[in-house]
């Protein structure tokens, strides 16, 4: 408590210390002509000065070709990066479309494509007959069972008696 | 004091109708104030010179928005203030305290640290204005203020554009931050 005492005692010391000094010190005369010297400056604001241009236009104007060119530049970048506009003549032919008068839509096929259609058509349905041909050949010893198999059918009708299995019929049992 | 509000107010109107000489009376009363002003809060005599002029044609230039109703001698301190604490903030302005024992500022003490003697005993009144250096500018500004113009709370708060207990809050801190510097010097003095 007494410690605080001596401190509050102690500030008030200071300050009025601090108080007096400050108070004491010198106001100097400043320099004789200053008052000529501001009178001087103001002079010269309130000298009509050249005009202003026109704000912000004006103080942007110079930068105005930069910038567009900047502009191009970056619209420029994915063109360079993607190697040029799309190539349309190396794009895959869509098939024309056409509009009937009822209006539906419909994918045109030209008489050319048609006709080369049904040649490789007409190729393809000669070759697989000629294959279905081939194949009859080759299994003859089958088509001879089959014969064998109905007319050994036909004589167990004609002899009533029924087998369980028909190769057993043709053996004879 | 009423006589001099009323003239200053006229000589206001008067530089506004276009009278130049009235305003020069302006500069011739107040210049001396200023110059002193800045010259305390910056230590040079230079850049009190040269913002003197400048807080004038600052003054000339904004003279239409003085409130007429108003000192004008509050007003005239917040163009010196603030254009003073701009310049500090555009060359950083601090003050080396080696620069006191250089410049004979400060004299060595003799005995142990007794910061409630200090001023009176080691610090002649120029090294405390030298010590306020190492202040903020805010502190030193209002310390000056309030101990050396004599201003009222509310002249300095007017000044300074702040409120009043900030005023307060700022003149008890520059106080104990100076004591404090003054302590910490004697002893590095003391004890190197």
């Amino acid at each position: 408590m007494s410690d605080d005492k001596n401190n509050s005692n102690s500030f008030d010391i200071f300050e009025q210390k601090l108080a007096q000094s400050l108070a004491e010190l010198p106001n100097l005369e400043p320099p004789s002509d200053l008052t000529d010297r501001i009178m001087a400056r103001v002079q010269e604001v309130e000298k009509p000065r050249p005009r202003k241009s026109l704000g912000v236009y004006s103080r942007v104007r110079p930068y105005i070709p930069m910038a567009a060119a900047s502009i191009l530049l970056v619209m420029a970048i994915p063109l360079i990066l993607m190697g040029g506009p799309p190539d349309n003549t190396q794009a895959p032919m869509k098939t024309p479309m056409v509009v009937t008068r009822a209006g539906d839509v419909k994918n045109y096929v030209s008489d050319e494509k048609l006709t080369e259609f049904f040649q490789t058509w007409d190729k393809e349905l000669a070759a697989e007959q000629a294959k279905s041909q081939t194949s009859v050949q080759d299994n003859e010893p089958l088509l001879a069972y089959d014969s064998a198999l109905s007319s050994g059918m036909e004589n167990l009708a004609e002899t009533n008696v029924l087998y369980d299995d028909p190769l057993s019929a043709l053996v004879g049992f | 004091m009423t006589v001099i509000l009323e003239h200053d107010q006229t000589l206001v109107q008067q530089t506004l109708k276009g009278e130049k000489n009235a305003f020069k009376r302006l500069i011739e009363r107040y210049s001396k104030l200023i110059y002193n002003h800045i010259y305390r809060m910056s230590g040079s005599w230079e850049m009190a010179d040269e913002l003197t002029q400048e807080v004038f044609v600052k003054v000339y230039q904004k003279l239409d928005t003085f409130d007429s109703t108003k000192p004008f001698k509050p007003w005239l301190m917040r163009i010196a203030s603030n254009t003073t604490l701009s310049e500090f903030r555009k060359r950083s302005k601090v003050v080396s305290l080696d620069a006191l024992k250089e410049n004979g500022y400060w004299k060595e003490p003799n005995s142990a640290p007794d910061t409630s003697a200090l001023v009176e005993t080691r610090l002649s009144t120029q090294a405390v204005l030298m010590l306020m250096q190492s202040l903020e500018a805010k502190y030193r500004e209002v310390l000056l203020l309030r101990y050396k113009e004599e201003l009222s709370y509310e002249e300095i708060a007017d000044a300074m554009n702040t409120p009043v207990n900030t005023v307060r809050t700022w003149l008890k801190r520059g106080r104990d931050r100076l004591k404090k510097e003054m302590a910490k010097q004697n002893k590095r003095i003391v004890s190197p």
